[in-house]
């Protein structure tokens, strides 16, 4: 207490001074409009900034949760819309056959000839090997081995992997190919050279088995050309996926799988 | 001139008076304006007690601001200066220090002394005064060119006061 009474008289004229011009400027803004209203804008401003900076932080907080939400809205949403399909003008509407089951990638090995992914949905999901994989830009893979928590895909860039893919613009169906080279871009085999074949036409799945539903899109031509006494195209589509950023992807599952392979199996066991 | 309370009571009433009734309605090209006031917180004797000065630089300025109808613009900035004042003398002291018994005036020190304290002391006031009317960085380089013209001429007009009523050193 001594030394704080101290202290106060060994500096009277620097607090003396300090609370005078304190009161000096609040009479001038208090008394004075102009600059009344420039401080009272300036400490708007300043509260408006402080509010904007805590908005800027906590925005965030919440995302994941908020992404996770949107992918299975998403997900609810492509069911939806795929029970309706346009057909020449008339609208039908199919059996619900397929499902969409959001997932995210936690593994991506695209550098080598033999690339897979890893997401985060297994058996415990309901998800089984053979399953396609589509993200929202177009076809990712097929699902390949599961465990119970995760499973693996083997992309549509991955030699061992074959699609079954349609021109969309004259319907004639051929099989995916990956020389293992590029990432972006996949061969499509079995196009007869006699087709009428346009840069930039639209490749997509053609519905034949029921690992993908059909119309999914794979990507567009962006060259082809074929060799003498061949009879068919080579092919090159520049694919719609960019497995570099591939982050969110959907998988599909057929109702009606089991039902199709058994029938299948039969056929050939049957030959 | 003695150094005796009352001279000091009367500058103090006679330069408000020339202040807000004859410096202020003089217009120096709308951009120059001078404040001579501030030469009664100049004339205070040395000993003033510091908490003396900073308060009779409050009590000058806020009853100018009184005259003016700007509230607390003028007493910040002199409460200001007089607050300053002990360090701006002590910056400019003589080598054999300020003597007993002298005034801060032409009387007891030289030309070159006077213009150096006269001028840092409107300099500081000016600014702040400037500043605080314009209340924003905005037109820096015309507040500055405003405060240096606007020093200059307070300095003039206070070393022609000094001239008339003080008796200059090289005559004593």
């Amino acid at each position: 207490m001594r030394a704080l009474l101290r202290f106060f008289i060994r500096q009277h004229n620097i607090i003396l001074f300090l609370s005078l011009e304190f009161l000096c400027i609040l009479l001038t803004i208090r008394y004075n409009d102009y600059q009344h209203n420039i401080s009272f804008n300036f400490f708007k401003e300043f509260t408006g900034s402080i509010h904007q900076l805590v908005f800027s932080v906590t925005k965030y907080i919440g995302t994941v949760e908020e992404n996770v939400k949107l992918a299975e809205e998403n997900a609810k949403l492509r069911t939806i819309i795929n029970q309706y399909t346009i057909n020449d003008t008339v609208r039908i509407k199919k059996d619900n056959i397929n499902d969409f089951i959001p997932a995210k990638v936690v593994y991506a090995n695209i550098n080598t000839a033999n690339n897979y992914l890893v997401i985060d949905k297994g058996s415990k999901d309901s998800i089984l090997p053979d399953m396609g994989v589509i993200s929202p830009n177009g076809v990712v893979g097929i699902v390949k081995d599961v465990s119970e928590n995760f499973a693996t895909v083997l992309p549509i860039i991955n030699v061992n992997a074959h699609v079954s893919a349609r021109i969309k613009t004259n319907d004639y169906f051929g099989t995916t190919i990956w020389d293992g080279k590029n990432s972006t871009q996949i061969n499509l085999a079995d196009i007869p050279y006699h087709v009428k074949l346009k840069i930039g036409d639209t490749v997509i799945t053609s519905g034949f088995s029921t690992i993908f539903p059909e119309g999914i899109e794979i990507g567009t031509i962006s060259s082809f050309d074929y060799n003498e006494g061949n009879d068919f195209y080579n092919i090159v589509v520049k694919l719609f996926t960019d497995f570099r950023k591939i982050k969110y992807v959907y998988i599909v599952r057929n109702k009606h799988s089991l039902e199709f392979k058994t029938l299948e199996q039969r056929l050939k066991n049957e030959q | 001139m003695n150094n005796r309370i009352e001279n000091h009571i009367i500058r103090f009433i006679l330069l408000i008076l020339l202040q807000v009734y004859v410096i202020n309605n003089i217009l120096f090209f709308n951009v120059v304006n001078p404040y001579i006031y501030i030469y009664f917180i100049l004339l205070l004797p040395f000993q003033t007690p510091k908490w003396l000065l900073t308060l009779l630089g409050f009590l000058i300025g806020f009853l100018v601001d009184l005259f003016t109808g700007s509230i607390a613009i003028h007493a910040a900035a002199t409460t200001f200066i007089s607050f300053l004042r002990p360090y701006i003398l002590q910056l400019f002291a003589p080598i054999d220090e300020y003597q007993k018994n002298s005034q801060p005036t032409l009387e007891f020190y030289d030309l070159s002394w006077w213009i150096k304290y006269s001028l840092s002391v409107s300099f500081v006031h000016h600014s702040a005064l400037f500043w605080l009317e314009k209340f924003n960085f905005t037109h820096f380089g015309f507040v500055l060119l405003k405060t240096i013209v606007s020093s200059c001429l307070s300095v003039f007009l206070m070393t022609l006061f000094q001239l008339f009523f003080n008796k200059p050193l090289n005559k004593k």
